[in-house]
């Protein structure tokens, strides 16, 4: 079990999470579980608990919660958002924690393969000619061409791409 | 000046406090022309020198007295007790501080001290010149009281006053008295029989000569004012007449009608011709016209002819001098919690439900049976805060009784032999007797379970309940035969519609404002109108009995004191100039004036004497008593006036709040410039633009405006519009070349008095940096002021 520390980091953590905008109410969480009990993704993931990322959170506890898997597995689909009786909003606070991490360079390899593939298709996924074929079967239009230049350029600017590992 | 009285000014020398600062010696000589007798004493408020001071004043023939010593708030009563003794009217005794405001202060300032107390005095005596007698006035009240609810906290009141004497209309809207009380089988801490402690009350009501009880009314309208409201009562139509029914039932008996029984919560059933619950007060049947079909069994079967199928209810007239609000509370609607499906399955119930379950004498016949489908509980969830502390779909706040109820049920159900899970986000049980009350609860093993019901569903003949249990980070399915859902305690819409009516604010919550949520907690913010109970917000019997007790006696002190009017009222003083723009209406934060016949009238209860009202009066026509215009202007001429200081600053400051904190500032012995002399007002809203420009151009360098904080003292809710006139007045300076910025306005607060220190220093030094006012701009001012007033 890793311990709980509190020093000027943790503090210093917390407080750039309360800036990012969405994040504002973390502190009001009373610890209700409705979060974690209507979540979609705890149902399956035992470690998975959205009530225990904001209480990380409101401790400014970094390493836990940079050190593993959990804050990429929330599948953003704003249920504990809708219910939480405090109106803190879990999922942005955890967008907020996904920002932090990213500036870190702390990123999830799905994310980091997605967001490859992102400057190399633009499109999260290279879409070829079977996809072209799945789309005509649902009557939909082949898939436009995608801004490659301009999406690369931008995240070329904005360090993304270097964040990921690309160039 | 035609007529001078004959005015005496003592100066006291407070063993060395004030004479070793102050030159008294010289200050007598400088006012040694202006009165008829001067005298110094070292100790002012001893025996001798007191009996001296009503010596002179019967030897002299003095006729005003102006004493020079310590606060007022030290021993202004004594010396008021003393000279009125001499036949002094109370109007005739000014008070001047120059102990906290001048030796305490300016220490090392001795001469500043001295100019400075010279000036307060002289201030002193010329305002005194200008006053007038002024006598407490007698007013009618009506010595009865009306008490609208008839629940525990309406049946407490209605007891004690009616004891004490007083007549009492007890208005109850439902056909019993009894509230929510009367509904529970046991109430905590003490798991006592609810009824069998209510129930004798109840009684005692209907026995009481001095109670008018009146159920199944309600009230329509009420008009008047603190003392004497005019009170229009519904009586509903009751088919029954309360005088002839005797209570028999043969009424009840012969109806063929079956409606849902309120008493029962719906769960059971009743006549159409029926009593709620058997202890009822009064015994006495009602016909509920909604669900009756006229058949006139009742009628033919009555003993006693006292039904009467065409009754069209009537209105009754109160007058009252005082009311009580004891409306009590509500459930908050459950069918908008859709995800605990409330309405939908039928073992999701209230915990007022529950109640009646656990009654002996309850719909199911004391069995634990979920009532719409007879099936035998075995195994129970309690769903805490189910709508309390959300902000989202219920109420933002807590319910505060629900945490100890559903243990108090819990209890019940542990005894009978039934699991009982609590659902929780956390515990509240703070109070006497409550925390163990809790763990009694877990002693009869009542599972609590740290984290809120989110979901309910059907499961079978059962349902199932999720939430998570946080104490081990685990999702927990529990499927039990019922659910106990905890509704928000809400304040209801007839509270709502009687705060309209009676003219007192309710709350963000809905539930009625207090005059102050801590130092008068069960007064409205309407004089003459007191609440008691739930109707100020959720919370147990014992709270409420001791609410109940507590508006009792403001009554009863309201009442007895409200025949004494304070001699400091607004008036019309010069009803010819008075237009009747209503102006004065508007502002007035006391709802103290009313416009009648184009004049305003004043309620002299209900004026605080703030003052607010007067400089609203585009015409000038309104002064106040005891502090006039000229009175006012008078005290300032009086301390500017060939006075030697290099600069002079008049501070207005609020009477209670912030002259305290100037004393406590002397007491620590601050030291602040003495340029600052201080005239107390009740709220700044009293101050007028001609104020502060008679101020300058009688010689101020600087002016300031100190108020208390908003609902802070007796003129508390005149404070905010001070502030909004500063701002005007600022502006109005500039227009006569002053600089805005020698108007300062801030609010002071008790606690704040070291930083009275800076903040006068601070003041001083920016006037003293700016260029002297010259003496010809003052003059502009002086005459313009004298031309308006033309
Ligand atoms: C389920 C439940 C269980 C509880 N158990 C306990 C317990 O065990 N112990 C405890 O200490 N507390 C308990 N409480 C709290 C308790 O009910 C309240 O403290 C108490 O009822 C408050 O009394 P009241 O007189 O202010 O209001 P109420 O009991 O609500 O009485 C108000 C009365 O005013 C009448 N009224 C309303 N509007 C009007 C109108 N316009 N004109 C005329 N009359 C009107 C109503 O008909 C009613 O008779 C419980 C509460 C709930 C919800
Ligand atoms: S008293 Fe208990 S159950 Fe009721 S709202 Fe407050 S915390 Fe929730
Ligand atoms: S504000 Fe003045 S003029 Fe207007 S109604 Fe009141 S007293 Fe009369
Ligand atoms: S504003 Fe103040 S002084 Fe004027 S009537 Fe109202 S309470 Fe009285």
């Amino acid at each position: 079990m890793t311990e709980i520390i509190f020093n000027e980091d943790t503090k210093r953590f917390r407080d750039s999470i309360l800036k990012i905008g969405g994040a504002e109410r973390l502190m009001l969480c009373y610890q209700c579980g409705t979060c974690t009990n209507d979540c979609p993704v705890a149902k399956r993931i035992e470690e998975f608990r959205p009530r225990n990322i904001a209480r990380l959170a409101m401790f400014g506890q970094k390493q836990q919660l940079f050190s593993s898997d959990l804050l990429w597995l929330c599948a953003g689909c704003y249920t504990c958002y809708e219910h939480c009786p405090q109106k803190v909003h879990v999922s942005e606070i955890i967008s907020a924690l996904r920002r932090l991490a990213f500036i870190e360079g702390k990123i999830h390899p799905t994310i980091k393969s997605l967001l490859t593939a992102l400057s190399r298709y633009g499109y999260i996924m290279e879409i070829g000619e079977f996809e072209n074929e799945l789309r005509e079967e649902e009557n939909l239009p082949p898939a436009p061409e995608p801004a490659i230049n301009e999406i690369s350029t931008i995240m070329e600017k904005t360090g993304t791409l270097k964040k990921v590992g690309g160039n | 000046m035609s007529y001078s009285p004959k005015i005496g000014v003592w100066l006291c020398e407070c063993g060395g406090n004030i004479g070793d600062v102050v030159d008294t010696q010289k200050v007598m000589d400088e006012i040694k022309n202006q009165v008829q007798f001067v005298k110094r004493e070292r100790y002012l408020c001893s025996k001798p020198s007191i009996d001296t001071i009503k010596e002179i004043i019967k030897n002299e023939k003095l006729e005003r007295i102006v004493l020079a010593c310590c606060t007022p708030k030290m021993h202004r009563e004594t010396f008021l007790k003393n000279v009125i003794e001499e036949g002094i009217n109370p109007a005739f005794l000014e008070i001047v501080n120059v102990r906290e405001q001048c030796s305490w202060v300016h220490k090392k300032d001795p001469e500043g001290a001295t100019l400075k107390s010279l000036d307060l005095i002289k201030g002193a005596i010329s305002r005194i010149k200008e006053s007038k007698e002024l006598h407490t006035k007698q007013m009618h009240v009506t010595q009865e009281v009306l008490v609208i609810g008839g629940g525990v906290a309406g049946i407490t009141t209605s007891l004690r006053l009616s004891e004490y004497g007083l007549k009492v209309h007890l208005i109850e809207k439902s056909p019993s008295i009894g509230g929510h009380m009367i509904q529970y089988p046991k109430v905590f801490p003490t798991l006592d029989c609810s009824q069998c402690i209510l129930t004798p009350k109840m009684a005692s009501i209907a026995q009481s000569s001095n109670i008018n009880l009146k159920t199944y009314s309600e009230v329509k309208e009420v008009t008047g004012s603190p003392g004497n409201f005019n009170v229009k009562i519904w009586v509903k139509p009751r088919g029954v007449d309360v005088e002839k029914c005797i209570g028999c039932g043969e009424c009840s008996r012969v109806c063929p009608v079956e409606a849902p029984s309120e008493y029962d919560e719906r769960i059971g059933k009743r006549k159409a011709a029926y009593i709620p619950f058997p202890q009822s007060v009064p015994s006495v049947y009602t016909i509920d016209f909604d669900n009756c079909v006229r058949c006139g069994l009742c009628a033919a079967n009555c003993p006693r002819e006292a039904i009467d199928l065409n009754d069209e209810g009537k209105i009754e007239e109160l007058n009252v001098g005082a009311i009580v609000l004891a409306t009590g509370f509500e459930l908050f609607d459950l069918t908008n919690l859709v995800n605990y499906g409330y309405g939908r399955y039928p073992n999701v119930i209230t915990s007022l439900e529950m109640e009646r379950i656990l009654d002996v004498n309850g719909p199911t016949g004391s069995q634990l049976i979920v009532p719409k489908t007879g099936r035998q509980v075995k195994s129970v969830v309690y769903v805490l805060c189910a709508g309390s502390r959300d902000t989202e779909v219920g109420q933002p706040y807590c319910s505060r009784v629900c945490c100890l109820y559903s243990m108090k049920q819990a209890q019940l159900l542990r005894d009978r032999g039934v699991d009982v899970w609590i659902n929780y986000i956390d515990i509240r049980s703070p109070g006497r007797r409550y925390e163990e009350f809790y763990r009694l609860t877990q002693e009869k093993g009542v599972n609590f379970v740290k984290g809120k019901v989110t979901e309910i569903e059907p499961n079978g003949e059962q349902v199932l309940v999720r939430s998570e249990e946080m104490m081990l980070n685990k999702m927990m399915e529990n499927v039990v035969d019922l659910v106990v859902l905890s509704p928000p305690i809400i304040s209801s819409e007839d509270t709502a519609k009687l705060s309209e009516m009676l003219k007192v604010p309710i709350d963000e919550d809905k539930f009625v404002l207090e005059k102050h949520p801590k130092l008068d907690p069960v007064a409205t913010k309407r004089d003459g109108v007191f609440a008691a109970g739930a109707v100020i917000g959720p919370k147990d019997i014992q709270s409420t009995t001791a609410e109940a007790e507590g508006a009792a006696m403001k009554v009863v002190n309201f009442l007895g004191m409200a025949r004494i009017i304070e001699a400091n009222k607004a008036y019309l003083a010069r009803n010819e100039l008075c237009d009747g723009c209503g102006k004065c209406k508007k502002i007035c934060p006391e709802s103290a004036i009313t416009i009648v016949e184009d004049k305003p009238v004043f309620n002299e209860i209900t004026c605080s004497g703030c003052g607010a009202c007067i400089p609203e009066c585009p015409q000038n026509a309104l002064d106040q008593e005891g502090l006039t215009d000229i009175q006012i202007q008078t005290q300032i001429k009086g301390i500017l006036n060939d006075t030697k200081a290099p600069l002079k600053i008049i501070a207005f400051v609020e009477k209670e709040v912030v002259y305290t904190a100037i004393d406590l500032a002397g007491l620590a012995r601050l030291s602040y410039a003495s340029s600052i002399r201080i005239i107390p007002m009740p709220s700044l809203a009293r101050i007028k633009l001609e104020h502060i420009l008679y101020a300058f151009s009688y010689g101020a360098d600087g002016v300031m405006m100190l108020e208390a904080p908003i609902h802070e003292g007796p003129y508390g809710n005149a404070h905010k519009i001070s502030e909004e006139r500063a701002e005007e007045y600022k502006w109005a300076l500039e227009d006569y070349e002053i600089d805005s910025s020698r108007l300062w306005y801030s609010r002071v607060y008790v606690p704040d008095w070291r930083k009275l220190e800076r903040i006068f220093n601070t003041f001083h030094e920016m006037v003293e940096s700016e260029d002297p006012i010259e003496g010809n701009q003052r003059g502009k001012i002086l005459k313009n002021l004298l031309k308006i007033k033309d």
